[in-house]
């Protein structure tokens, strides 16, 4: 779009430019390192050193960053079980949990001002549901081999609705990367916009600049809970998505 | 618009699965494993601590039982005793006023014979006086002495 069109960044989607910082060449693939990829590694090091540190010597009774990490861990685990369940839930949990808390820090990392948010792109929410969709596939397909094309069409449904229900079922199967992908990169794309938009009146009107901020501090409340939100909602559709890969959802 | 710039999809993709691969064996081996212990450690001193609990409870209250128990043996115990005592007391004081009864009986027979005596002994000197008062004043009435025995007679007439 009308990206790069001035050095100086001032439409509301050039904050979502991806910047080269080292140039990695790896055989003709494109391996730099950019802002989406330090904002991926403070992610990965807040999140270590968070379960790591946080938890200090693992007290008994504990402390408010020990609590911190329990009331995450638990959240996962007591999401897990209540909709997977049993052993699949044990397996799964270091997945869903990185997944997470991966997602709660980039959404929650990118609200600092002046750093990058990795979710607001459409190619990293699209290649973790893609990790998800196939690996849930996958699973489905071990755990059930032929019988997982049951999923398209549930036992007890006449025949004569199969024309219908199941292209039904393919196309909302195959939906379901895509809404996961969309549903958080746009969230999160639109926040930082209307935040954008919003700075900007702030001095283009003056004195009454002080109404937009106002809102902006509203609007940057309900960022934050959109960002914890949207990572809940997508490690619990990946639950879900898990769970209708075991019981292909009508047991 | 940034997100649809497909050569800059490579390197995002390209850090994305290293980090997260990076994330998901720290996660793995490392942070999970230990927050589960020490969980499972909370978990298990919870238990143990309701369990002891519960065992203190059941000794305080077999104590309370117990308690109860040599309460009420004690107290039947000083109910037997006080009544043996009771009685023991009844007995003695009975047998104590029976033996004062006697004596005392004893003694009102003894004072009584003695009063019958003296009042005997009274009478019989009143007769004798008598006897001599009418003797003398016969004497000086009529200048003649009459007999003992008839005075007596005359005493014993009238009386």
């Amino acid at each position: 779009m009308a990206s790069a069109e001035n050095a100086e960044h001032h439409g509301p989607l050039d904050q979502f430019t991806i910047q080269r910082y080292v140039e990695i060449d790896l055989g003709g693939f494109d391996a730099s390192f950019t802002n989406s990829s330090l904002l991926m590694v403070a992610a990965v090091i807040v999140i270590f050193l968070l379960t790591t540190l946080g938890m200090g010597r693992g007290r008994m009774v504990p402390g408010r960053l020990q609590s911190v990490v329990e009331m995450l861990y638990e959240m996962v685990a007591g999401m897990l079980g209540d909709i997977v369940g049993g052993r699949a839930a044990k397996r799964f949990f270091p997945f869903v949990f990185s997944l997470f808390t991966f997602l709660l820090l980039g959404n929650l990392l990118g609200l600092i001002p002046y750093s990058f948010t990795f979710t607001s792109h459409i190619i990293v929410t699209i290649t973790f549901a893609l990790v998800v969709f196939v690996g849930v596939t996958i699973l489905a397909i071990i755990i059930h081999k032929h019988k997982f094309l049951t999923f398209f069409l549930p036992p007890g449904v006449p025949m004569w609705m199969a024309p219908l229900l199941v292209p039904i079922e393919i196309v909302s199967y195959i939906a379901r990367p895509i809404s996961l992908a969309v549903r958080l990169f746009a969230n999160m794309m639109a926040g930082h916009s209307i935040l954008h938009v919003f700075g900007g009146f702030v001095f283009a009107l003056g004195f009454f600049g002080f109404l937009p901020f106002a809102f902006i501090i509203a609007l940057y409340g309900l960022e934050i809970l959109v960002a914890v939100l949207q990572a809940y909602v997508f490690a619990i559709l990946t639950c879900l998505y898990i769970r209708d890969a075991i019981f292909l959802h009508h047991e | 618009m940034p997100q649809l710039e497909i050569p800059d999809y490579g390197p995002q993709v390209f850090w994305l699965v290293v980090t997260f691969i990076v994330l998901l064996i720290l996660m793995w081996s490392l942070a999970l494993p230990r927050i589960a212990s020490v969980l499972e450690r909370r978990r298990k001193h919870i238990e143990d601590d309701l369990e002891s609990a519960a065992k203190f409870k059941q000794d305080a209250e077999e104590a309370i039982k117990s308690y109860e128990a040599s309460l009420a043996e004690a107290r039947s115990k000083a109910h037997q005793l006080m009544a043996e005592t009771q009685a023991e007391l009844d007995r003695q004081a009975a047998a104590q006023r029976a033996r004062m009864d006697a004596e005392l009986a004893e003694k009102q027979a003894e004072a009584e014979s003695r009063i019958q005596e003296a009042r005997q002994q009274a009478l019989s000197s009143v007769r004798q006086v008598a006897a001599e008062a009418a003797r003398a004043a016969t004497e000086r009435l009529i200048g003649v002495e009459p007999s003992q025995a008839s005075a007596n007679a005359a005493v014993e007439s009238k009386g």
